[in-house]
């Protein structure tokens, strides 16, 4: 692993020879502004529908290995 | 049988639903050695035919009603296992659907399976998938390419005329053009992403692998659309089917970047290329030779800016939040490091490590913020070719389908194999590949390439090329 991340790391001296110094940086390719939606509730009571998927229930509780002594 | 055509017999009634769900079954279990899928839904998909049969007397609508598919194993499906390809979620099953799934649910499509993929969309040979790896129809030796590669061996062994799947940087064109299949990754923003496994956000984008672009238009034209419930979705105007179909390549101006046609590029695939665009300028279309400068950096910016999205996307992947839990840990250090190291594959794991590297305080600046800059300067190499070009073509791959386990022992050679198909992930663009010949019996694949929102021009140039030509009629041995 450590090699391969290393020839990964070399690849990258390639991004050094880019002539971007007055460019500013593009995190996403679109608008960026983000939405805003209205003020009103949309979410549906899921409870039974996503405790359904969990490894373990108990009241209403998720519950996980004991990690704490 | 294309898409549009089973379209016309469901019409007719000369075909059932049930009927062509039942041929779609059948074709998969005889090639089930492709590996291609990764849950079968057989019953599922019998009742949905079913169902669809009887709508369809009832005289209710539908643009797909009984056309059987498959979904990348990313979109997640309610009450069918997604996998991701991933041990990780091998046994996630999702307590909702993805938005495209419920708009194919809408329109009568008849989900018959899950398809492989590389884990988590990271990959270009679908080698990295936890199930194995899905293979080639054209030569079960050599890749399908990735990370959808199994859509798009689902597709070129005929088993379903269409197949979701997803490109964060090349992964539906590579594959299509391996496969000699039709794949197109639309405009980022144009398909939802709610409900699609994440790799990379901000490059991550939904799309379809068909035999032709008409039908690869069809499907697209019912996944597409603005979903509120993605934040990055945008409500862009609707992609005209009809309108694209009719295009006349007469004044298309073409652009052919030098860089992507240049070193590094298999002579089979750039002659085969070079043949497709002599067809484009034989109708009209002029071909023009452009430059993308930039395009010599833009498999390092992609190689820093997917890893740095993907190692935050995936730390909710921790065995209590999500995914695969290790057995009796001892603390909480102990939970989540065993159960991310059991649950991701190497490929995965080199990329979250990579991802944090470029993103620490000490290498944020040369790294992640350099790359961010990057992908600037190859936007804008795009933004000044589109003022003098309506499309820009090369080849999809540089290589044609390569031997499996050939390139794993190289993984940077693999990166470097994505050249011509990333940039277009970093600037957000439409594109599209075709099959447009053979090289050494493989199929070589023409990646269209558009300016915002012009999915029509792709659809309609690459529908204009595959109605005076055979390519993407040709079928892998064995296959009818």
């Amino acid at each position: 692993m450590a090699a391969e991340m290393g020839a990964v790391l070399q690849l990258f001296e390639q991004l050094a020879k880019a002539p971007v110094d007055m460019l500013e940086p593009l995190s996403h390719p679109g608008d960026p502004a983000l939405r805003l939606r209205a003020d009103v509730v949309t979410e549906v009571d899921q409870r039974a529908n996503f405790e359904r998927v969990a490894p373990s229930m108990m009241g209403g509780y998720y519950l996980v290995p004991k990690v704490i002594e | 049988m294309s898409l549009a055509a089973l379209l016309a017999g469901l019409d007719s009634g000369a075909m059932s639903a049930r009927g062509a769900t039942e041929d779609a079954l059948s074709r998969a279990s005889r090639a089930a050695g492709l590996n291609a899928l990764i849950t079968l839904t057989a019953d599922a998909a019998r009742a949905a035919a079913e169902r669809a049969d009887a709508a369809r007397a009832m005289g209710a609508p539908g643009e797909l009603l009984g056309v059987p598919y498959a979904h990348k194993d990313l979109f997640c499906t309610l009450d069918v296992t997604t996998t991701a390809g991933s041990r990780m979620l091998a046994k996630f099953v999702p307590p909702y659907s993805a938005t495209i799934h419920e708009k194919l649910d809408a329109s009568g499509a008849v989900l018959i399976g899950k398809a492989n993929m590389d884990e988590f969309a990271m990959g270009s040979s679908n080698e990295h998938s936890y199930f194995g790896a899905a293979r080639n129809p054209w030569d079960p030796d050599r890749v399908p390419g990735g990370s959808s590669g199994g859509s798009a061996a689902l597709v070129a062994a005929r088993i379903v005329p269409f197949a979701t799947a997803s490109d964060t940087g090349g992964s539906i064109r590579q594959p299509a053009a391996l496969c000699g299949v039709t794949g197109i990754k639309p405009t980022y923003g144009r398909v939802s992403r709610y409900g699609m496994i994440a790799y990379a956000s901000s490059l991550d984008q939904a799309g379809v692998i068909a035999t032709s672009a008409h039908d690869a238009a069809l499907a697209l034209s019912v996944i597409a659309g603005f979903d509120p419930r993605d934040p990055t979705s945008v409500d862009a105007p609707p992609i005209d089917v009809s309108d694209a179909l009719s295009m006349s390549l007469a004044g298309l101006r073409i652009g052919r970047p030098r860089q992507w046609c240049g070193e590094g590029i298999d002579s089979g695939v750039a002659n085969a290329v070079d043949a497709a665009l002599a067809i484009y300028a034989e109708h009209g279309a002029r071909i023009v030779d452009i430059d993308l400068p930039s395009s010599e950096h833009a498999i390092a910016a992609y190689y820093v800016i997917a890893p740095a999205e993907a190692s935050s996307n995936l730390a909710r992947f921790d065995g209590v939040r999500y995914g695969h839990r290790c057995a009796h840990p001892k603390d909480l250090a102990d939970l989540y490091t065993r159960s991310r190291e059991e649950g991701f594959g190497h490929e995965v794991q080199k990329r979250i490590l990579t991802g944090t590297y470029v993103l620490s305080a000490g290498y944020y600046e040369a790294y992640y913020h350099r790359a961010l800059k990057v992908r600037r300067l190859i936007a804008n190499d795009f933004a000044r070719a589109f003022n003098e070009v309506d499309l820009i073509a090369g080849p999809t791959s540089p290589c044609v389908a390569f031997k499996l386990g050939e390139k794993l022992a190289d993984p940077v050679a693999m990166y470097l194999a994505d050249v011509n198909t990333v940039s277009v992930n970093l600037a957000g663009l439409p594109a599209l590949s075709i099959p447009c010949g053979f090289s050494d019996g493989l199929p070589v694949g023409l990646q269209l390439c558009a300016p915002w929102w012009q999915e029509s021009r792709l659809i309609g140039a690459a529908h204009a090329y595959q109605r005076v030509t055979d390519w993407h009629r040709a079928l892998p041995p064995g296959i009818a």
